[in-house]
């Protein structure tokens, strides 16, 4: 696979803004990540955005390695490795550098003010992303059935997550999807 | 199980690099749906390498840091035990071999993705995955409600919709939803 250098920079600039703009974790920058990958940069379809999301996440490891996924698809090996260290890069630094000195400002006024704003915009991220896939692979009444049944087990059970993908990989291999 | 007592714990384990390396290499493989559950299992319940309290202190960092919160979690554990060589080895363990995982999965994906069989596979767990991440929303949202206060839900429903529906790019709902958040917590502190 050639291997263009724009385009390992826009997955550079792209990964590693999102890094820094990632309140809430991985999941909360897939919103952006689907806009950017699909609407704006057109590096592939919605369909291929969903598909991609559903192997990081039936898949062991992390879930934010959706980034190396994107990578892959836009860069090959380069892409890859270039996507997934910007998204990890710039945050751990800061990380690094502020556990340092977090315990000093932890009773600050500010401080729980910060958390209190931005713990319900990261709820309201990660929903979005549940919107964003289900708009993408939901398309008829079982798909829709099968994504409202695995939300209600995720919330009222503790049970491992990746029996729901293989009974729903299942239905979706026998054609019901 | 005998708890050590805080800030006092002479069992108290010392990890070194490799043992650090091979920890997160384990949280990474084991952690379907959620790593950070099994770093918390890892590090506290087996190891006994942190308390429950600091864990919830380191955790709190984590998620009030931007970026993936796991790999924030091992940057802040592993420099706390043994400096940046120690950030270093557990963010590698952590991220390395899932990494050659994904690169497979990503080759396989880029061969055989249109065969129409596996197009069908991906179909069915796409739906369950968009539940998952449904579940997992509604679990978070939880403690604002339970808050007591009608802010916390609104501004969380303000941006899903914002983002996911009428798909505003991240930083416009940043700058516009944050502050009012902020404003929100200073004023109504939790």
């Amino acid at each position: 696979m050639k291997t263009d250098g724009n385009l390992l920079f826009a997955l550079m600039t792209h990964f590693g803004l999102l890094s820094l703009f990632a309140i809430g974790g991985g999941n909360a920058t897939v919103p952006e990540m689907q806009r950017h990958a699909v609407e704006v940069a057109h590096w592939m379809t919605a369909r291929q955005f969903a598909d991609i999301f559903a192997i990081a996440q039936a898949a062991p490891g992390p879930n934010f390695l959706v980034s190396t996924l994107i990578g892959y698809h836009v860069a090959g090996l380069p892409g890859a490795l270039i996507a997934t260290f910007s998204l990890c890069g710039p945050s751990s630094v800061l990380a690094y550098f502020v556990s340092g000195t977090w315990e000093r400002f932890r009773y600050a006024r500010w401080r729980v003010a910060i958390q209190s704003g931005l713990v319900p915009v990261s709820v309201g991220l990660i929903g979005a992303s549940g919107v964003i896939i289900a708009q993408s692979a939901d398309h008829h009444f079982l798909a829709y059935a099968i994504t409202a049944a695995t939300a209600a087990v995720t919330y009222f059970t503790r049970l491992n997550p990746v029996w729901l993908f293989a009974a729903a990989g299942l239905l979706g291999f026998a054609g019901l999807i | 199980m005998a708890e050590t007592p805080e800030n006092s714990s002479p069992e108290r384990q010392i990890p070194s690099l490799w043992n650090l390396f091979i920890s997160f290499v384990t949280i990474s493989l084991l952690g379907f749906g959620g790593t950070l559950a099994w770093a918390r299992r890892m590090t506290v319940d087996e190891r006994h390498w942190m308390t429950a309290t600091e864990f919830n202190e380191v955790f709190s960092l984590c998620q009030f840091l931007p970026g993936p919160n796991v790999v924030n979690f091992a940057v802040v554990f592993g420099a706390r035990v043994r400096g940046i060589p120690g950030a270093i080895s557990a963010t590698a363990g952590l991220v390395g071999p899932s990494l050659v995982l994904m690169v497979i999965l990503g080759a396989l994906y880029a061969r055989y993705g249109e065969i129409e069989s596996l197009r069908r596979i991906l179909a069915g767990i796409s739906t369950a995955a968009a539940g998952l991440i449904f579940g997992m929303t509604a679990k978070m949202a939880q403690p604002l409600f339970q808050s007591g206060r009608w802010h916390g839900p609104l501004l969380a429903a303000a941006t899903l919709v914002a983002v996911g529906i009428f798909r505003v790019p991240l930083w416009w709902a940043l700058a516009a939803l944050l502050p009012i958040g902020i404003l929100l917590g200073w004023r109504w502190p939790q």
